[in-house]
């Protein structure tokens, strides 16, 4: 799969990433990229390996051999807390809100330069509801939290974690309009682990598949999107 | 007692390190006020100095030692604070011998004062008074300030706050020489009013740990609860049956601790 | 857990000071043996004892609430022993050292070590009084030549008496019981209320002298004031229960940190200026004590005990000076004293009997028949009891201008022996 070297560095380079917990391997060899403003999303089953893979890249996971490159700066094994600093957040799977801060708190935690009017005008419920404690909050309402969470450190890449999982269809549809006009609005590049394949499919323009700890699929979303074929083998669907 | 608790409290909840040094720091806080009392007759350095040098030593110790292990579980730090607790004991044995020390409260704290018709020392007092501004102080800073914040957020979720770019290890640090400076406070306001000696520190770790028990991990409000609890149950208990106080106060964190495994104010573990 | 992290703490810290106390009694032994040996000093050349070894369990506590009594006991034996080149009968003499900790179960387990690893000849120390009475039976049993060095419960010399365990410091009978006819008699203070630290030299002491008290035409005024032992907490309540309108005074039991919280807070609440008399055994007041409070102390208190550093006999300045010499400026107290006296027993034990203890009832006879003028006064012992009997001095604390704050002596009971049969 020959490439030419893009003149810019990609915003991020996976090369090679292999991590786990303790000493079992949960992902093995992985290469992705995602270009500057560019929406990435990685497919897989439950247990494919895609949350470790975006714990390692966000640093809360050590990688045990491999590189992670932000804007061709290598950050694969810095503390996490020095990844986010050079730009990358990560909305975790579950969300984990801090239930014991109020909305306010959790969204003045991270030492960003954001500020809070910019989230309250995306997430105008985050705004009316600041005063409270983050375990008050809905499932919609903690995504969005989350995400708001995410953006006040500015990143430059955004790490989604099944941001679509326990919400409601009509949830996950405004869900995926919000994701596409931040990327669009604020120029970021996104690689989402996504299960949905609408939601997927609505953010990405290209796909990586992944099963048993590795990449095994790379495509564009909208010629992964026509082939079934593919996807009943890779997916199940 | 209560910021002795507060101290141990917040180090044990937000680094789940059990920290049995901290009843060393208390005492250290005591001798470094017999010493600078001594060589001063100023308590009210003592009282800035101790805390100072005790923060110090604090932070020195987190990141020459407590750091390395922080991931292997509770046994391996009870070892090495243990550890350490042997050496402040030895080392304040070699250099103040095992006698009974006591500095008398500051000038303008001695004597007595009449409350509500009753007998107090001036000193104790002004040792409810240091507690309940402290207190009052850290409950503050740990509801409303961002450093209050960024604390509750670590004792809940550690790796989140990595993630969101809390530099923990820091905060950690910070964290630890405050605690030990906080109980470099209690021993120095405890000096003048307690007797100072080497093994101090036990008696007192023991029921600054029934008080975090009591009050719940990782939680400021737990501490103070705790605290009056303890103070309560103590001052009950001598009045009632007084070979039976500490008794007493067992049976309480017992029984809390049967109802309420967690503790009465702490997070489900 | 918390008790088990203290105890485990204990354990670890005794083993270290232990071995270490261990270590460095065995090097001023082997040093003076060595001194010896050698024929070092010019103007005189001994030659060194001939005969086996004599092991003299030493079980006292270095660690824990009275490390410091252990140490000053160790540091009395260690400079008496020091004074005959450690040795005596021809036998040279060597300390080994166990902690007795605080607790019976590590007291027990202290002498065990002495007397079945390291194969003693005799034992001395306790400080307390549940572990000299915890281990009597085993003692009497191994037929143990012992010297009791501190602890004063009364029925070692009574029920609990052995052949083999003699007393070298005190019954608690004894400091308390002239200072109740004092109080009565020459004070004519009649209505006396009761403070102490509720354990058992506490209850003992306070009986003692409600005895002569009351025998006297005296009154206790209720109720007691028994604090806990020891008292970690605030003292007080405990203050705050002296009825100060309705006494003359009181008659205290209570020592080390005890005495020292307690009576900062009677200072400080006005209670002590309050009192027309403050009365007690001599350990409320004695020299650790007075200079842990120092201007805090009760002036005029009235104590009794079978010592005080203003004692002006001969033996008793000796000591004193030697004593602070021999140990870096630190003023002697009456554990010292104890000690001194422990080891001297034993070296004119060993002497009388020419180094053979392998007749026991000798040895104990010639332990029973050592008299000697000590820093304290008269030392003997009571047949009757195996206890010794001596001086009683009455003393009132004062502020010295050499010494600071002390216990001036005003007058004494001679020969006082404890009741026992």
């Amino acid at each position: 799969m020959a490439r030419s070297e893009p003149a810019t560095p990609d915003r991020l380079a996976v090369d090679r990433l292999t991590a786990g917990y303790g000493a079992s391997v949960a992902v093995r060899q992985v290469t992705l990229r995602v270009g500057p403003g560019e929406a990435v999303a990685l497919l897989g089953r439950n247990g494919a390996g895609k949350s470790t893979t975006l714990m390692a890249i966000a640093g809360a996971l050590r990688p045990m051999a491999g590189s992670v490159q932000i804007d061709g700066q290598a950050v694969a094994g810095l503390p996490s807390y020095r990844v986010a600093r050079s730009g990358v957040s990560l909305v975790p799977q579950g969300r984990r809100i801090f239930a014991t801060l109020s909305v306010r708190e959790n969204l003045t935690l991270a030492s960003g330069s954001g500020n809070l009017a910019e989230i309250y005008s995306l997430f105008p419920a985050l705004g009316v509801r600041s005063a409270a404690a983050g375990s008050a909050l809905s499932g919609g309402e903690q995504q969005m939290l989350a995400i708001g969470r995410a953006l006040m450190a500015r990143p430059r890449l955004l790490l989604l974690d099944e941001p679509s999982e326990g919400l409601a269809p009509q949830v996950v549809r405004v869900l995926g309009d919000l994701i596409a006009r931040l990327r669009h609005k604020m120029g970021l590049a996104i690689l989402i682990a996504e299960q949905n394949l609408a939601l997927a499919f609505e953010v990405a323009d290209r796909i990586y598949v992944m099963e048993r700890g590795e990449v095994v699929h790379e495509a564009p979303a909208s010629a992964f999107r026509d082939d079934h074929a593919l996807q009943k083998r890779y997916l199940g669907v | 007692m209560f910021l002795l608790a507060a101290g141990l409290s917040i180090i044990f909840g937000l680094m789940n390190v059990l920290n049995l040094a901290h009843g060393s720091f208390y005492m250290v806080g005591a001798y470094i006020a017999y010493s600078v009392v001594v060589a001063t007759k100023s308590f009210w350095l003592a009282l800035v100095v101790a805390p100072v040098l005790l923060a110090v030593v604090g932070a020195a110790l987190e990141l020459v030692f407590f750091r390395r292990v922080y991931g292997r579980g509770h046994l391996a730090q009870v070892l090495l604070t243990f550890g350490f607790t042997l050496v402040f004991v030895d080392l304040i044995r070699s250099q103040f011998g095992p006698t009974t020390r006591s500095i008398p409260p500051p000038s303008g704290l001695e004597g007595a004062v009449q409350v509500l018709g009753a007998t107090f020392s001036a000193y104790s007092l002004f040792v409810l008074a240091v507690a309940t501004v402290v207190g009052a102080l850290l409950l503050v800073g740990w509801r409303s300030l961002r450093v209050g914040a960024v604390l509750r957020a670590g004792v809940e979720d550690k790796e989140m706050a990595g993630l969101l770019g809390i530099n923990l290890p820091r905060v950690f640090t910070l964290t630890f020489a405050f605690g030990a400076g906080l109980a470099g406070l209690a021993g120095v306001i405890a000096a003048p009013e307690f007797a100072i000696y080497p093994g101090m520190d036990a008696n007192v770790l023991i029921l600054a740990l029934v008080v975090v028990v009591l009050g719940g991990l990782g939680s400021i409000e737990g501490a103070l609860l705790g605290a009056a609890l303890v103070g309560l149950g103590y001052v009950i208990g001598t009045s009632l049956f007084p070979q039976f106080a500490i008794g007493l106060i067992f049976a309480l964190m017992a029984a809390v601790l049967v109802v309420r495994p967690s503790g009465l104010l702490g997070r489900r573990m | 857990m918390a008790d088990e992290i203290q105890g485990y703490l204990d354990r670890k810290l005794v083993e270290n000071l232990d071995r270490r106390e261990f270590l460095q009694m065995g090097l001023t032994v082997a040093g003076a043996a060595a001194f010896v040996a050698c024929g070092g000093s010019p103007t005189s050349g001994p030659s060194g004892p001939t005969g086996p070894e004599f092991k003299l369990g030493v079980v006292l506590p270095y660690s824990g609430v009275y490390a410091e009594l252990g140490n000053s006991i160790t540091n009395g034996m260690r400079m008496y022993f020091d004074s005959v080149g450690n040795q005596a009968g021809n036998r040279k003499i060597t300390m080994i050292t166990a902690d007795e900790q605080v607790q019976l179960a590590d007291a027990v387990a202290a002498t065990k070590k002495v007397v079945e690893q390291d194969g003693v000849d005799m034992v001395a120390g306790y400080v307390s009084s549940p572990n000299a009475a915890g281990n009597r039976n085993y003692l009497d049993g191994q037929k143990i030549p012992t010297l009791v060095a501190n602890a004063g419960v009364n029925s070692l010399s009574r029920a609990a008496k052995s052949p083999f365990i003699y007393r070298t410091s005190f019954s608690n009978w004894q400091p308390a019981h002239p200072v109740g006819t004092y109080v009565a008699e020459k004070l004519g203070k009649k209505r006396i209320q009761l403070v102490y630290a509720k354990y058992g030299a506490g209850l003992e002491s306070v009986a003692s002298f409600k005895e002569t008290f009351t025998a006297a035409g005296g009154t206790i005024v209720g109720p007691d004031v028994a604090t806990p032992f020891p008292n970690n907490g605030d003292q007080t309540p405990f203050v705050q229960a002296i009825q100060i309108d309705k006494i003359d005074g009181i008659y205290s039991f209570m020592s080390g940190t005890d005495a020292v919280t307690f009576l900062k807070k009677a200072y400080e609440l006005g209670t002590l200026t309050r009192l027309a008399l403050v009365s007690g055994a001599g350990f409320f007041v004695e020299q650790d004590v007075l200079a842990a409070i120092t201007d805090a102390a009760p002036a005029g208190a009235i104590t009794g005990l079978h010592w005080a550093l203003t004692l002006p006999n001969k033996e008793n300045q000796d000591f004193i000076s030697k004593y602070s010499k021999k140990f870096s400026g630190r003023q002697a107290d009456v554990f010292a004293v104890q000690g001194f006296d422990t080891a001297r027993v034993i070296v004119e034990a060993l002497n009388g009997v020419k180094g053979n203890t392998d007749n026991k009832d000798a040895f104990m006879k010639a332990i029973a028949g050592v008299s000697f003028k000590s820093p304290r006064g008269d030392f003997k012992f009571d047949a009757n009891t195996n206890n010794v009997v001596q001086t009683i001095y009455i003393r009132k604390t004062v502020k010295d201008p050499k010494l600071g704050w002390t216990n001036q002596v005003i007058d004494q009971y001679p020969g006082v022996a404890d009741p026992g049969k």
